[in-house]
């Protein structure tokens, strides 16, 4: 009998795959299935970045011979749409749940020693616990009142024309890049623009964020104020003036955990994603990572570990992705890279492909990074239209230990975007098909 | 009749027994393969001898001595085999052997039992389980009193389906473990995999090598020694490797395939001596080295070498006398690999006077050393001469894609090749703390096995020890070596008139298999020329 804390893509995977291996598996979920990624992070930020593309994408149709006048930007009828396919996706995923038998509670639940968690129908004793509590949004108490959180977000009801995001990485990215799109002025205050993962890209990004119009502030917020309906921010010396402040920032969920699983505000675990009790296992943004994609990687590891499994998880081949503007990165980064191998690089620019330019997607660059020894591939990261998706054939790659010859030796349709992949490849060895004999 | 080990090729002496495809006191017809054994990583198939009932004698991984009794081939049912078939019958139902007439009347006895004292189930379980094959006590019941129900049976299944999806039987190895296997000399059949269906990752290779490398394991080195004469040639003893984390610097290759020649023996220092071919002057610090302090470090390499590296022939002759110095380590290392560069590359020595007096302007000027200065006017020229920046490999000449220069590095009495890597690509500024970095490390020990990996050419100075000109031996396997001589002003004529200037002398010792004394000349030329113009070092260009 296996109890999993948090129905998230951590919690449910975990329960999916326990299932398949004979288990018998409670779920407790205080909201709803899905968690933070298909209430109110991945999916909705999806279809918001759908709807403001096709928005800006208008101006770009008249190259094409298409015209049309952009109606003002309709933020209720987005906000149905999100609501559509988040329904219909939380509904799948329930049907997928009870097909397998899951037992699903709807209540909250908190874990009390090794083998017991208490939810709203009294104690539930268990042979393993999987914790998958996730994330929750964090505004300091005394900004609350004239601050929005990322959830607030998906649910305005008008598009303000200016906006203040506070906090960097990915996700907030993404936002600042909707009201881009939009046509909304856009500040960011954060330390880093992106994680730790994106170091290889992170200015390429934000000089993509710069060339439209975004303005960069460092330092912390020091009061807020309301002037008519804007806010007026202090920070540092500058003052900034936006309609709305959105927080993009995220705090752990450890309430139903025992104090001593928690170090640094997270839960510490094993390669086999087991805490400091053997029985317990954690999984998904409780444990540090930041993204849906881990949080299932790890899900399964913990449910293949709780059924007598020796899997393990391996945070390199997980690919993370950043979905406007479109970019992608897995495995090490350059300084990690050479750090450990004698590395050798390969590009290829998206200018250089046919289907980019058949697309008008010229701006981009494919760059893979192998060891030169053994031609093992490292890492890679990518900018440009269809990252999101290509990254994941050298995550694959990597899994199954292919060497950068073997990547390269793709063969593909043409003109297809996986060609940049290969070229990259060859490029390690200056053979590339579509780049000048160097 | 006796069945003994065969003789499976000239070659063979002993192979190891894999797999009896039948089973002890099993009916076996003459010709039919019995038996499958390995030798020389070769999987063979051996056939009965004779008809009859097979009696083995020797189990799966024993390894026999060609002809030797493993098995007979016996006219009646050999006596123990009986009893071995009544535990078999117990696990293992649906298996019939009609030949033995006792023995089936015992299994019927045993097959009431196992019913008396059945699981309890429902009957739709039953009749699932039987369907699926699925034995009732391996399922866990979660019916009234633990009864196994028909979803009990079912899940069972799923879970046993799921787990052995696609399980093909022959697990496989990951492409990169392939190569890194291959390189290494690795048999990948004793390589227990963790991946995905027991296939062997990367991480199974290195473990396993680094479990191979620990001492007191006799039979690994057994295992070992077979390969030795044919594996000579390609090991390709390179550069000294040095683990990161590992007992530092014994080079891993060689220890592991020669791991038991007998330590501190008497002759070592007679090896050395022939070994050297008599005093060759031996490639020795650069510049920025202090004076070595040989009290101090003397013991150093001793604690080091808990296993002999090097297989030395043993020298023929009376023995000398003297104080002998044990062959240890890198010592023994360097011993190796100068006999056998001096050995198989046919050496020849060009000398070139070079005038210094404008790099020892440029050095003060930037504070670099005159390491820096010759690394990157060395780099430079290779860039030209690709044929010095080579290796010769079963009779093919590869010309190396980058251009790695290692610097001989003193450490007590060691000697020692960091490299730069890429040193054509670096800016003087570049190669300079690349250099200052890699000596220190070099001299505090901390060098990582990629600082020695690679090299494509060496570069060895003297000058600080007051050598003027001296041979140097090639670093296998390369093409090349610049000597540097001491930098002293001379008189030397410029432009009818007799100047003092600041000159060195190079020596360049290149194999003479892979290059010729003119391009070899015409490279030791570009040399000077660079470092008479080192100015020309600091154009930087896109790479
Ligand atoms: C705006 C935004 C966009 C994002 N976009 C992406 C993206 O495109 N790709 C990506 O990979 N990641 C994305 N993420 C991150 C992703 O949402 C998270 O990494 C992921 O949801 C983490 O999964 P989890 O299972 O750990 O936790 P969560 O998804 O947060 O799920 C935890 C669940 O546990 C429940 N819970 C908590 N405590 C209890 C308790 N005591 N009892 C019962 N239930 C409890 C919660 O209600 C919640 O449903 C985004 C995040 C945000 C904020």
């Amino acid at each position: 009998m296996i109890t999993i804390l948090g129905g998230g893509p951590g919690g449910y995977t975990a329960a999916i795959r326990a299932v398949q291996l004979g288990a018998e598996v409670t779920l407790l979920e205080k909201e709803e299935v899905g968690g933070t990624c298909l209430n109110w992070g991945c999916v909705p930020s999806k279809v918001f970045l759908k709807g403001s593309k096709m928005y800006s994408q208008l101006k770009f149709a008249e190259s094409y011979g298409v015209f049309a006048k952009p109606s003002p930007f309709d933020m209720r009828r987005l906000g149905e749409r999100k609501n559509e396919v988040k329904q219909a996706l939380v509904m799948g995923l329930k049907n997928v749940l009870r097909s397998y038998g899951v037992n699903i509670v709807h209540g909250e639940g908190r874990m009390i020693d090794e083998h017991t968690v208490v939810g709203p129908g009294g104690n539930i004793a268990c042979d393993k616990i999987i914790l998958a509590t996730g994330c929750q949004p964090e505004v300091p108490h005394l900004f609350q009142e004239l601050s929005v959180t990322y959830k607030d977000v998906f649910q305005l009801q008008y598009l303000p024309r200016s906006v203040l995001v506070v906090n960097g990485g990915v996700f907030a990215v993404e936002m600042a890049w909707f009201f881009l799109e939009l046509g909304s002025q856009v500040t960011m205050v954060a330390e880093n623009v992106l994680e730790r993962d994106f170091e290889d890209i992170e200015t390429r990004i934000a000089s993509y964020l710069q060339n439209r119009g975004v303005k960069f502030v460092q330092g912390r917020i020091a009061s807020i104020k309301k002037q008519g309906e804007q806010k007026l921010v202090e920070i540092g010396e500058e003052e900034i003036i936006a309609e709305e402040l959105i927080w993009m920032n995220r705090k752990r969920v450890l309430e139903g955990i025992p104090r001593k699983l928690v170090q640094h505000e997270s839960v510490a675990v094993n390669e086999h994603m087991q805490t400091a009790f053997p029985a317990v296992y954690a999984v998904g943004d409780i444990t540090g990572s930041y993204t849906a994609g881990d949080a299932m990687a790890q899900g399964v590891v913990a449910a293949e570990h709780a059924m007598g499994n020796t899997t393990a998880y391996n945070p390199r081949t997980v690919p993370k992705v950043l979905y406007a503007p479109e970019a992608a990165v897995i495995g090490l980064t350059e300084r990690e890279a050479s750090e450990e191998y004698d590395v050798v690089k390969g590009n290829f620019p998206y200018g250089a492909s046919g289907r980019a330019q058949t697309v008008g997607a010229i701006r981009g660059r494919v760059t893979i990074l192998a060891d030169k020894k053994y031609g093992e591939i490292l890492g890679a990261h990518i900018v440009g239209k269809g990252a999101s998706e290509l990254i994941q054939l050298i995550g694959f790659a990597m899994r199954l230990e292919a060497t950068i010859d073997e990547l390269s030796s793709l063969l593909c349709a043409h003109p297809t975007m996986v060609e940049m992949i290969r070229d990259a490849g060859l490029d390690i060895h200056g053979n590339a098909f579509n780049l000048p004999r160097k | 009749m006796k069945m003994v080990m065969p003789k499976m090729g000239m070659t063979m002496e002993e192979g190891t027994i894999v797999e009896w495809k039948k089973r002890e006191g099993e009916f076996v017809e003459k010709g039919e393969i019995i038996l499958e054994i390995m030798t020389n990583k070769v999987n063979i198939e051996v056939e009965a001898p004779a008809s009859g009932f097979l009696k083995i004698l020797r189990g799966v991984d024993d390894v026999v001595l060609v002809g030797e009794v493993i098995a007979s081939i016996e006219e009646k049912v050999p006596e123990a085999v009986e009893k071995a078939e009544v535990s078999r019958a117990m696990e293992d139902v649906p298996w019939k052997e009609p030949e033995f007439k006792p023995v089936r009347q015992e299994r019927e006895v045993v097959e009431i039992s196992v019913q008396e004292e059945r699981t309890p189930a429902s009957p739709r379980a039953r009749r699932v389980a039987e369907d699926y094959g699925v034995l009732l006590e391996n399922v866990r019941g979660t019916g009234p009193d633990g009864a196994v129900t028909e979803g009990d049976v079912l899940s069972y299944v799923g879970k046993r389906k799921s787990q052995e999806a696609f399980q093909s039987g022959l697990p496989g190895v990951s492409p990169l473990a392939e190569r890194i296997a291959r390189e290494k000399g690795i048999d990948l059949s004793r390589i227990k995999g963790t991946g995905l269906e027991g296939k062997i990752t990367k991480e199974d290779v290195f473990r396993y090598m680094e479990e191979r490398e620990k001492p007191e394991r006799p039979r690994m080195q057994k295992e070992l020694e077979p390969e030795k004469p044919g594996i000579e040639k390609e090991r390709e003893p390179e550069i000294p490797r040095i683990e990161k984390e590992r007992e530092p610097e014994i080079p891993r290759i060689e220890k592991e395939r020669e791991p038991e020649i007998p330590r501190i023996e008497k002759s070592s220092e007679i090896e050395l001596e022939q070994a050297i071919e008599k005093p060759m002057i031996r490639p020795e610090p650069v510049s920025q080295l202090p004076p070595i302090q040989t009290g101090a470090t003397l013991a150093e390499p001793e604690h080091r070498v808990e296993e002999p590296i090097m297989h030395l022939e043993k020298p023929l002759g009376p023995e000398p006398e003297g104080k002998t110095l044990p062959l240890t380590g890198i010592r023994k290392l360097t011993a190796e690999r100068m006999s056998r560069s001096k050995r198989e590359a046919p050496h020849l020595t060009l000398g070139m006077d070079v005038d210094m007096t404008e790099a020892s302007n440029l050095k003060t000027s930037l504070a670099v050393t005159y390491t820096d200065i010759l690394v990157k006017a060395v780099a430079l020229a290779l860039r030209t001469h690709p044929q010095l920046n080579s290796t010769l490999s079963e009779n093919r000449i590869v010309l190396r894609d980058t251009i790695n220069i290692g610097i001989a590095v003193a450490r007590g009495e060691d000697l020692l090749v960091p490299v730069i890597h890429r040193a054509d690509a670096l800016s003087l500024k570049k190669i300079s703390q690349a250099t200052a970095d890699i000596i220190e490390r070099t001299r505090k020990d901390q060098l990582k096995d990629t600082d020695v990996l690679d090299g494509t050419f060496t570069i060895s100075n003297l000058g600080m020890y007051d050598i003027d000109f001296f041979t140097p031996i090639i670093n296998p396997p390369e093409a090349a070596i610049l000597g540097v001589g001491r930098i002293t002003p001379r008189p030397v004529v410029v432009r009818n008139r007799i100047e003092i200037r600041e000159i060195a002398t190079l020596s360049l010792s290149f194999d003479h298999r892979i290059v010729n004394g003119v391009p070899a000349a015409l490279f030791l030329k570009e040399v000077r020329n660079l470092l008479e113009h080192p100015y020309r070092l600091l154009m930087e260009e896109e790479p």
